[in-house]
């Protein structure tokens, strides 16, 4: 009877913990969208009257618009050359013994421990000397830099959990290593594939640090913009902006959960 | 027709539309020419558009590319391309000239080549021949005069023991509060080179600091939530939080006002400096100076004549305040800053 009382105790006080986590996690983004909708030419919480008026505002405003398409592809970009090299970094690491294989971990998640403003200093100096800042390498390569570490986690859990004795078992039936990674490999690890590629596509996506040192030939990523926006300006448009952001993020998002499941992703 | 006559009518045809193409070209003198120039983002470079860029586009044909971004990163950018610069025209505060002529990656510019220099009002450009200043910012106390009824009337009134628990300030790393702390120290016979006072009445404004804002809206957004009735801010902001309706006074301090000047600068080797010195003269101009004022009611440097409801609001609307502007030695502010920001932050932290 007491035991019961306490697992009952501790069941709601779990759940009403997890809820308030999650209200913690989503209420910034609840706020900005609510925001988004306000009528008035202040942005304040909460919102006063409703009205669609910024987004007109942010879908003619050709500068945010310009922005959104370059983030957009930056990041789309990033993400899938981030899979091909995490992919062959983190399949490197877990089935083969090499010299330098401690050196080569470390590497790949030294950019979570280098401060985001010396990489993206770093980046244009090196940059700059290959005469290549007014392209868009820099951009591209910035941001590689960034998800790197998050694409290689993810895929050497994946790599590391999943079981190598189907993989030995195709090897067996005369199957060439090739076709072991496409066939037997490659769709075992989807799941981890594909969370590193929201991974990426989130990181590269939100950057503001490194992009606002690699922006290149009047090409500025959306939260460069947002942010050089709300040092002279703060109205709803910047709200309206952001919650497009939030909109793209999440149509990847539920894209990908689309294509193979949310519990595949878990 | 006679044939003298029909052989005038030629004449005078033939050379009409032989001469078109270089009428054309006359007026459309920097047709084909694109300037890239860094932008503040936002209101700021909307304004420039307005007053500046459209005005050039429709009389030369000269296309102005503002390119958004953190004044602090595109220097960095500047300096490391300082072979192939990634902007031809150079938006900076006062500050950042100090370190664009350490660089040396700017062009002097001559009243011969921007006639409307001689219209910049006396001390108001810094740096000798130097950039062309455009625009003033200033950092001066403020308060809510619906909860504070004793008006401030110096940096140092942020001490002021009725205002326990109510003051935000721009935080340390921040440019005003260089200025602020360099006003609070030459109010109180301090100097540049001599802070301690300063530091003094930050010690004693301490239990009086609620915030130090981190960023120019997050301070907005506490004004504007009333989370502090009193503090430093700029002035065109505090102008900006009562457009909605917050009842923000600015004051004008009467030992003086700190600001920072906007400037444009003509970054070494640019392709088209004629087109760079038509871009310095209209913001120059009437229509370029208002520009910036009537959006978001920061001051002008030129001796342009203030309509009456720029002049209610602009804090240098005269020629006796534009007197009391304090001229500041940007060289060693920006020596000193680092050491201002670690008193401030043992001040106010411990």
């Amino acid at each position: 009877m007491r035991a019961d009382l306490i697992d009952r105790l501790m069941a709601v006080s779990g759940t009403l913990i997890r809820a308030l986590v999650y209200l913690m996690l989503a209420s910034p983004a609840i706020l900005v969208v609510l925001s988004s909708f306000t009528s008035s030419d202040t942005m304040n919480f909460p919102p006063m009257g409703f009205s669609l008026r910024w987004y007109k505002v942010a879908f003619a405003n050709e500068l945010f618009m310009a922005a959104l398409w370059t983030s957009t592809y930056v990041a789309v970009l990033v993400a899938i050359v981030a899979l091909l090299v995490g992919f062959a970094g983190a399949f490197a690491m877990n089935r083969f013994s090499f010299r330098g294989k401690a050196f080569l971990q470390g590497l790949a998640f030294s950019p979570l421990v280098v401060p985001a403003v010396v990489l993206g200093i770093g980046l244009l100096q090196l940059f700059a000397w290959l005469d290549l800042t007014q392209t868009m390498y820099p951009l591209l390569l910035g941001h590689l830099v960034l998800t790197i570490p998050y694409v290689v986690r993810t895929i050497l859990a994946s790599l590391t959990l999943h079981d190598q004795q189907l993989e030995q078992a195709a090897m067996n039936l005369r199957a060439t290593p090739f076709r072991v990674i496409r066939r037997i490999t490659l769709p075992l690890i989807m799941p981890g594939l594909l969370s590193a590629s929201i991974f990426a596509f989130v990181t590269s996506f939100g950057n503001v640090t490194v992009s606002s040192f690699l922006t290149y030939g009047g090409h500025v990523t959306l939260p460069v913009q947002i942010f050089a926006y709300v040092d002279t300006s703060y109205d709803p448009l910047v709200a309206a902006v952001s919650s497009l952001m939030i909109v793209v993020t999440l149509v990847v998002i539920l894209t990908i959960e689309r294509l193979i499941g949310a519990e595949r992703l878990a | 027709m006679k044939r003298r006559a029909f052989l005038r009518f030629a004449t005078t045809a033939a050379a009409g539309v032989l001469a078109a193409p270089y009428v054309q070209a006359q007026t459309k003198k920097f047709a084909n020419v694109t300037l890239r120039v860094n932008g503040f983002g936002g209101a700021f470079d909307e304004a420039l558009r307005k007053g500046v860029a459209g005005p050039l586009e429709e009389k030369y044909g000269l296309k102005v590319q503002f390119t958004a971004g953190a004044t602090q990163a595109d220097l960095v950018k500047l300096i490391a391309n300082k072979s192939s610069p990634p902007y031809d025209l150079f938006m900076c505060d006062s500050s950042y000239v100090v370190e664009l002529l350490k660089a040396d990656i700017v062009e002097e510019i001559k009243v011969s080549d921007v006639p409307n220099i001689k219209r910049i009002l006396p001390g108001f450009r810094e740096f000798g021949d130097y950039g062309v200043p455009f625009n003033v910012s200033s950092v001066v106390p403020v308060f809510n005069s619906k909860y504070i009824k004793r008006p401030l009337t110096s940096y140092s009134d942020i001490a002021r023991s009725d205002l326990t628990g109510r003051v935000i300030l721009p935080a340390p790393d921040q440019i005003a509060s260089s200025l602020y702390l360099l006003g609070m120290a030459e109010e109180n016979g301090g100097s540049i080179s001599e802070m301690e006072p300063a530091m003094k009445i930050l010690s004693a404004a301490k239990p009086n600091i609620v915030a130090l804002a981190q960023t120019n809206v997050a301070e907005l957004q506490m004004f504007q939530s009333e989370e502090g009735y009193a503090g430093i801010f700029w002035d065109g902001r505090a102008h900006e939080l009562r457009t909605k309706g917050i009842p923000i006074v600015t004051v004008f301090p009467s030992q003086g006002v700190y600001s920072t000047i906007s400037y444009i600068n003509v970054v070494k080797g640019m392709k088209y400096p004629e087109a760079a010195y038509a871009f310095a003269d209209q913001l120059l101009s009437d229509q370029g100076m208002l520009a910036i004022p009537e959006a978001l009611r920061y001051g002008v440097t030129t001796d342009v004549k203030l309509p009456e409801d720029l002049r209610r609001d602009l804090l240098f609307n005269s020629p006796e305040r534009n007197a009391l502007r304090k001229q500041i030695d940007w060289q060693q502010l920006w020596a000193n800053r680092s050491g201002w920001i670690e008193r401030v932050n043992k001040t106010i932290r411990n």
